[in-house]
């Protein structure tokens, strides 16, 4: 159900708190406005800058770095980091993401749930597309109902699964029923699965939607001034935007496009750009030291990342070989020879952050202390093979350079495959063709493992764990498992009080069986240089407007 | 030179060089392992075989090579090379909007390339025999031996983000700022490619320096300088044309190291984008431009041919 994160690209998930019914969104603006102007409370400030709040001044402009560049703006397609940190300014989805994950009122004010299966969203009234146009109920339905177009094939589709109608029941009234209670559809509005386009903008883009020739046009903080293609994206301060109390700082914003990390670093490290999200791990020592020029800073993410057993055909296709590679594999030692203190070993795909969005965080911290952390132990790994009579057998993992972390995680999966006696084969593969891994089922049965970077969407667990369904799009391990299927179902059909209990016994399956192996969770590194105020620092970036809340820097 | 003659054949050989360039590069394209419907997706998510069989009857992706070739060229001659699959913009668009930044860097890299390369020749026959020859030829290898991606790396580290002297990144505004963007990243192309042509140059500077011509001039009484202006480097004119045409067209097949680099948003990057993602229309657009370009490189030189090297003319006559 989740929507993917890959290797490059990721998908971020967005975890929202209103999971189900009563909690709806308060019919006040929404207040996931400045409060997060410096970072999260659990952020780690490594230089000086942003230790206080700063009121921002206004602007005329300040430049972003995104790595890889953006391709185009349909939301629909919206998978990577690149696309849904530029297109969270543009375009407003129903819910508006807090820092902390959870879903505040955005373009929905409020939401009934007459029963399990019947959503009623109240849309906010007196919103101005960028053309001048006004929201309606039959926007939201066009939004919505395009991405259940098979030819759009977006991939938000697992999301709205279950959707059995989406109709205007008033002028700013729409009506969704679900074929069955499906709390992930729900929380899944605050994403880009739930962004609102105009009807006539859609209609007559047809195709074409989202191309550098013909833009978008929604209701964001800022709108799209000029794009192009391998090299900026260029938005503009939207003055007649909803949100008086959060329009824009700054005049302009530009995105600028890098392939290589270290382009993006020097740009950073010369000024010549202002801020980056998710800064490349080759980045972090140069910018570190790059004190004079801005503050690099670390908070929690949503992203974890998972060696998947892709062929249940060959030797990773038994459960005892999954085990004897986490236990033949010392993840403390790689994530400290990698990351440092900037990562931690995770113990499930679901990570602390999507958990801590439901429940408090020590029951959080209690529902993963609960898992096996398979603690490094080569000779209960030799012991797990040598049961399942798989000494010789030759394992074929799939890897591309991602970041400076990857080489040397996939180079210790051959060694410590080796070393429990079977015979890893370690191919390199271009970053395309990476990619179509995570489309191609029959790709990825030519390999036994390959990694992946996936991220909640939104703040549930159960937005990672529904990945591994029998079936479902996104169960890259081709994994079926009935007891794992009815405990899913448990979870998604409980109530708010109860779901948490059984989403953990989910987890526990999960964490039984390891078709998905989780490595570790790097924390979320964002730079912001001397010139501007610092931006949030949350995954809500992905979703929710952010450029809005950066301004100038006051004169220290 | 019959220039009609020479013109027809050009275009002959232009519109020859069009078909069959473009379509083995889309029969290899085609070959090549990987799905473009699955890029045409969004690559980097499970879709499921109902919507790549939906995008792949949409885009003619389902029809036969030879089916999917002439529909593209069929466009083409009308002047529509198509849209992109990975951005939906048209293919026009797309080389329009990358074409000043590659023109730029290729011409200022063209620039450094020529009259560094002549300029490292002269001097290196000018010292032939003195002590410091062995620096120069010494540069000329090590020159040689620099890849482009080295050369950048180097450069940009050095005089983009220690000195500050010129930008790490980004293709700037206006013909100052994109001239003023495009002088690190001209100069890390370049590189590589002066030692080629001051040992070309250097080469046929010295053959002629041990001609009879040569010989008669300073018996003559000559000056060393008037001999290596009027008897030595105009004759060696044609080698040193020829061989720089060569390097242009070698250049233009680089940039994509330092466009990565540098973060230049130049053609180079998209060719290889497509290639990679097989977005076939993008990469049919930017090869018909680069053939196109490389066949008009090729016939200004052999057009100089007979302005730089007189004795061809004569031989011209004699056929």
């Amino acid at each position: 159900m989740m929507r993917a994160v890959s290797a490059t690209l990721v998908v971020g998930l967005i975890v929202t708190g209103c999971s189900s019914g009563e909690d709806t969104p308060s019919a006040t603006s929404t207040d996931a406005s400045n409060e997060s102007q410096t970072g999260s409370s659990s952020s780690t400030q490594d230089s000086g800058g942003s230790d206080a709040p700063a009121k921002p001044t206004e602007i005329d402009s300040f430049t972003w770095g995104i790595s890889p560049g953006v391709a185009h703006l349909d939301y629909a397609q919206a998978h990577t980091f690149s696309v849904n940190q530029t297109l969270a300014n543009i375009c407003e989805s129903l819910y508006q993401m807090r820092p902390d994950l959870s879903n505040g009122p955005g373009l929905a004010e409020s939401v009934d749930k007459p029963d399990t299966t019947t959503l009623i969203y109240h849309i906010r009234a007196n919103v101005q597309f960028h053309d001048g146009s006004t929201l309606t109920a039959d926007d939201v339905v066009a939004s919505l109902k395009r991405q259940l177009d098979p030819e759009v094939a977006s991939v938000w589709t697992g999301y709205l699964e279950n959707v059995a109608s989406i109709d205007a029941t008033g002028p700013l009234e729409v009506t969704v029923k679900l074929s069955k209670p499906d709390p992930l559809f729900d929380e899944a509005m605050g994403s880009a699965a739930g962004v609102v386009e105009s009807a006539k903008t859609l209609a007559e883009a047809g195709d074409k939607y989202g191309s550098p020739e013909v833009g978008v046009n929604c209701t964001g903080p800022y709108s799209l001034a000029s794009y192009k293609t391998g090299d900026q994206i260029v938005l503009e301060r939207f003055d007649g935007y909803w949100d008086k109390e959060n329009v824009g700082y700054a005049k302009q914003v530009v995105f600028r496009f890098f392939d290589e990390p270290q382009a993006l670093t020097n740009a950073a490290a010369t000024g010549e750009i202002d801020g980056i999200y998710r800064l490349p791990l080759e980045g972090h020592k140069q910018l570190l030291d790059a004190k004079d020029a801005g503050s690099l800073d670390f908070g929690p993410s949503v992203n974890v990342v998972n060696v998947i057993a892709s062929n249940p055909d060959g030797p990773m296709g038994d459960v005892r070989l999954r085990k004897a590679l986490m236990y033949a594999v010392d993840r403390n030692a790689l994530v400290a020879a990698t990351y440092g203190e900037r990562a931690s070993v995770a113990k499930s795909p679901a990570p602390l952050t999507a958990w801590e969005a439901i429940v408090s965080p020590e029951q959080a911290q209690q529902y993963l202390d609960a898992l096996d952390d398979y603690a490094y132990d080569v000779d209960k790994a030799k012991q797990l093979v040598a049961e399942a009579g798989a000494e010789g057998q030759t394992v074929h993992i799939a890897t591309t350079p991602f970041n400076a972390a990857w080489p040397v995680f996939a180079q210790n999966l051959v060694t410590a495959l080796n070393s429990i006696g079977l015979n890893a084969q370690l191919e390199t593969l271009s970053r395309p063709k990476y990619l179509q891994l995570f489309a191609d089922p029959d790709m990825r049965r030519e390999y036994d493992l390959f990694a992946t970077d996936y991220g909640a969407a939104f703040g549930d667990p159960l937005s990672v764990l529904a990945a591994s369904r029998t079936g479902a799009g996104e169960n890259y391990a081709s994994w079926s498992n009935a007891d794992y299927d009815k405990a899913l179902d448990d979870a998604l059909a409980a109530d708010d009080a109860t779901r948490p209990d059984l989403t953990a016994k989910v987890q526990q399956i999960l964490n039984d069986q390891l078709p998905w192996m989780p490595l570790y969770n790097a924390d979320l590194a964002v730079w912001t240089g001397k010139k501007i105020t610092p931006a949030p620092l949350s995954d809500s970036f992905q979703w929710a407007p952010w450029a809005n809340k950066i301004g100038g820097a006051p004169a220290s | 030179m019959n220039w009609k003659r020479f013109l027809l054949g050009r275009a002959a050989a232009l519109v020859g060089m069009l078909f069959a360039v473009t379509f083995i590069v889309f029969s290899l394209l085609f070959l090549a392992p990987g799905d473009p419907a699955v890029f045409l997706l969004g690559g980097g998510t499970t879709v499921n075989r109902d919507a790549i069989e939906t995008v792949r009857a949409a885009h003619g992706l389902d029809l036969p090579l030879w089916e999917q070739y002439f529909r593209w060229l069929g466009h083409a001659l009308t002047g529509d090379l198509g849209y992109s699959y990975q951005t939906r913009e048209s293919v026009t668009g797309a080389i329009l909007g990358r074409l000043p930044a590659s023109i730029l860097l290729i011409a200022i890299a063209a620039v450094f390339t020529i009259v560094g390369g002549v300029l490292l020749g002269i001097v290196s026959v000018l010292l032939q025999g003195h002590r410091l020859s062995g620096i120069v030829n010494g540069l000329i290898t090590f020159g040689a031996g620099v890849p482009a991606f080295v050369s950048a790396t180097l450069l940009v580290s050095l005089f983009a983000v220690n000195l500050g002297w010129f930008p790490a990144s980004g293709a700037g505004t206006g013909l100052l700022g994109m001239t003023y963007h495009a002088l690190l990243p001209a100069a890390a192309l370049s590189f590589g490619y002066i030692p080629t042509i001051a040992r070309v140059s250097a080469s046929a500077m010295m053959d002629l320096a041990r001609s009879s011509h040569v010989d008669v001039a300073m018996s003559r009484g000559l000056s060393k300088g008037g001999i290596l202006k009027r008897h030595v480097i105009r004759n060696a004119l044609w080698p040193m044309v020829n061989i720089s045409g060569v390097q242009l067209i070698i250049l233009t097949m680089v940039t994509v190291y330092v466009e990565t680099i540098f973060a230049l948003p130049g053609l180079g990057k998209l060719l290889i984008d497509a290639v990679l993602r097989k977005d076939f229309p993008v990469v049919q657009g930017v090869i018909l431009l680069f053939v196109c370009f490389f066949v008009l490189v090729n016939s200004v030189v052999d057009a100089l041919r007979p302005v730089v090297e007189p004795t061809s003319r004569v031989e011209n006559r004699r056929e």
